[in-house]
């Protein structure tokens, strides 16, 4: 079954000085699998993929890849390839002597490696390039460089170290495309950090969230959209974020009182609470079906309308503020009333204390 | 000047106006006129030597040293080459330069990458004691060193000197190669240990390449510091075989030739290489400056 596990992370810690990166975490990676850690910016992903790399060392926990212990293990003797943020080539050599390096420092013979290195240009499309110098190729290009570097050495396992965040909105699109199919084609672990949410949901096969140093929750990726399990990760995960309404129980049981501050209002949901019990109702954009006033649960006046011409984005002028989304063009504008209409099924519920899922 | 071919005249004029304008400005006249001057101060010695270099010996008895010389007379110029056997020299000077450049150049290197990339523990510490070694003057130490190269059997060697002044210019050396190394792409020295490469690879295959102008520019330094160096050479170089052209260009004071125009063949003699050398790196030098040393 060990042997299925490609890194395993036990009890990882990890101290700057007086900051506490990384808090008691622990991770198991199979074989194999996309994962993607993702968190907003000091949360503790690149340090995470960084120890895995050995590029920082762990102040405490055990660190394992295919089985054996690598706490100690310098980076150059784990068999692990990184694609960095920046790229990272050498500017003084050609694409060619940049992806076969790693081959001259194992003193695999020149011929094989610039045989392997036409192999691996085929594959990231590199092959006109090789010639060139890390200046004169496009971001893109410089990418997939990194990325055959990274091939090259056929490692057990990849990471990605926000690998996209320096290109532009269209290019980035397309290489997530890219690196998914690559993935698909190596059949290799891959570990990817991104700040990015759409990008670990689109891209990853088991999604990690992290928040100071800890794993607020992992799974796949729906199930991390459909069931988070706590209010972090239900306005961390989706686009646009998840509306949170302060809410009581109402003394049936089966009803919210939504608190809009001066304005209550009563709202359905699918299970039984326990009276009075004070929590946080989520409710996602998505999920709030907008119909004409009267005919819904409740009306909302609409403060302000965006649209993109294929969604609607409206804004209700509520305590706290209601974001809907709707994937059609919508005739309403700021000023008027709508009625609000939510599936009890779609409504989540967390701890007022405890912010976890009820 | 090109002048692109305006389809109104307006914009002529106005261009003309300016440029007018510039060349009326009295304040670059001022600033031209002190250049000049100190021009002619720079190259009044160097005038003086070619003067009185190229001047027979009775005409400078006769017209003094700023008296032009009715006829170019290469005897002085041919009695100094000779009689302190300048091509010798020259060599002497050629190799000890060119040896201090280069074991300068790597002493630094090592210990600017040990104290920069490698970030040792007491690197600050380390690198105050070598901004001392820089402002140390020769004077004060040039008895530990002659006794050292005494007792090493080093003395009068051109290794005794090409060891101190390595070792002393490293200090400056190291000094900047460590605050340019600090700054170096941290993430570059990653993706090489990642890759499988030692420290020592990767100075070799990516820090050095990646630093040659300012090596260069650096190395130019030390052989051009070198090449005028007297002190030291002159305690530590007794026979003549071994003597740089700095020396053989101060031993034309005080000894048996007093002569003038002699003494200013020599210093035309001394002073031509390093215009020739300043003349082929000059490139180097402003190109390292401005590009390599910066970054």
């Amino acid at each position: 079954m060990s042997q299925d596990i490609q890194i395993e992370l036990l009890g990882i810690e990890k101290h700057y000085g007086a900051f506490h990166a990384l808090k008691n975490v622990n991770l198991s990676i199979p074989k194999g699998t996309f994962v993607a850690l993702v968190g907003p910016s000091g949360c503790g992903k690149s340090t995470l993929l960084r120890s895995l790399a050995g590029l920082e060392k762990i102040t405490g926990g055990t660190l394992k890849i295919a089985g054996k212990v690598m706490n100690d293990v310098p980076p150059r003797s784990r068999d692990i390839a990184m694609v960095f943020q920046s790229y990272a080539l050498y500017p003084h050599m050609t694409v060619e002597q940049n992806l076969t390096y790693s081959l001259k420092m194992h003193g695999v013979p020149k011929a094989e490696a610039k045989q392997k290195a036409e192999e691996v240009a085929v594959i990231t499309g590199l092959s006109r390039l090789l010639d060139r110098y890390p200046r004169q190729l496009s971001g893109g290009q410089r990418q997939r460089v990194a990325m055959g570097r990274a091939i090259i050495r056929n490692p057990q396992a990849f990471l990605f170290d926000e690998p996209l965040s320096n290109l532009d909105a269209a290019l980035r699109v397309s290489m997530r495309k890219e690196i998914r199919s690559l993935h698909d084609r190596l059949g290799a672990t891959f570990v990817y950090v991104t700040h990015d949410q759409v990008e670990a949901m689109t891209m990853a096969d088991h999604v990690v969230v992290m928040r100071d140093g800890i794993i607020e929750q992992q799974g796949a990726p729906l199930e991390l959209y459909d069931r988070p399990a706590n209010r972090f990760v239900a306005g961390f995960i989706g686009s646009p974020a998840m509306n949170f309404i302060p809410a009581i129980a109402a003394e049936d049981g089966k009803c919210l009182i939504l608190d809009f501050g001066a304005v209550k209002q009563k709202l359905a949901i699918s299970r039984a609470i326990e009276p009075g019990r004070t929590l946080v109702a989520g409710i996602r954009p998505e999920h709030i079906g907008v119909v004409a006033p009267g005919e819904g649960s409740f009306d909302v006046p609409i403060a302000f309308v965006e649209s993109t011409g294929s969604a609607t984005f409206i804004v209700a002028e509520t305590q706290p503020e209601l974001t809907i989304v709707e994937t059609r063009r919508d005739r309403v504008k700021a000023g008027d009333m709508i009625g609000i209409s939510v599936d009890p099924d779609q409504i989540h519920l967390f701890d007022a204390s405890t912010d976890r899922l009820i | 000047m090109a002048y692109s071919v305006l389809s109104d005249g307006t914009t002529k004029a106005r261009a003309t106006a300016a440029a007018d304008r510039a060349r009326r400005d009295p304040m670059r006249w001022v600033v031209l006129a002190t250049l000049i001057l100190l021009l002619a101060f720079t190259l009044f010695p160097f005038f003086l030597a070619l003067l009185n270099a190229v001047k027979a010996s009775a005409e400078y008895a006769v017209g003094g040293p700023l008296s032009i010389p009715r006829s170019i007379d290469l005897t002085a110029i041919e009695k100094f080459w000779t009689v302190s056997d300048f091509s010798r020299k020259l060599l002497n000077s050629l190799v000890i330069s060119l040896g201090v450049s280069v074991l300068g150049v790597l002493i630094s290197l090592f210990n600017a990458y040990a104290i920069g990339v490698g970030k040792v523990p007491g690197s600050r510490v380390i690198l105050v004691v070598f901004l001392l070694g820089i402002m140390v003057p020769q004077e004060s130490i040039i008895y530990p060193l002659y006794y050292m190269a005494k007792a090493s059997g080093l003395y009068d060697t051109q290794l005794s000197v090409i060891i101190i002044f390595a070792v002393l210019q490293s200090a400056f050396g190291t000094y900047l190669l460590s605050t340019v190394l600090s700054t170096f792409p941290k993430e570059i020295l990653e993706a090489a240990e990642m890759d499988g490469s030692t420290h020592w690879k990767t100075l070799w295959f990516v820090v050095v390449p990646m630093l040659r102008p300012t090596l260069m520019v650096l190395g130019t330094f030390f052989f051009i510091w070198t090449w005028n160096e007297f002190l030291i050479p002159l305690v530590m170089l007794v026979s003549n075989n071994n003597q740089t052209v700095s020396v053989a260009m101060g031993l034309t004071r005080g000894q048996n030739m007093s002569d003038p125009v002699l003494q200013a063949s020599a210093a035309f003699l001394g002073i031509i290489p390093t215009v020739i050398f300043f003349l082929i790196f000059q490139r180097t030098l402003t190109r390292g400056i401005a590009a390599g040393a910066v970054k």
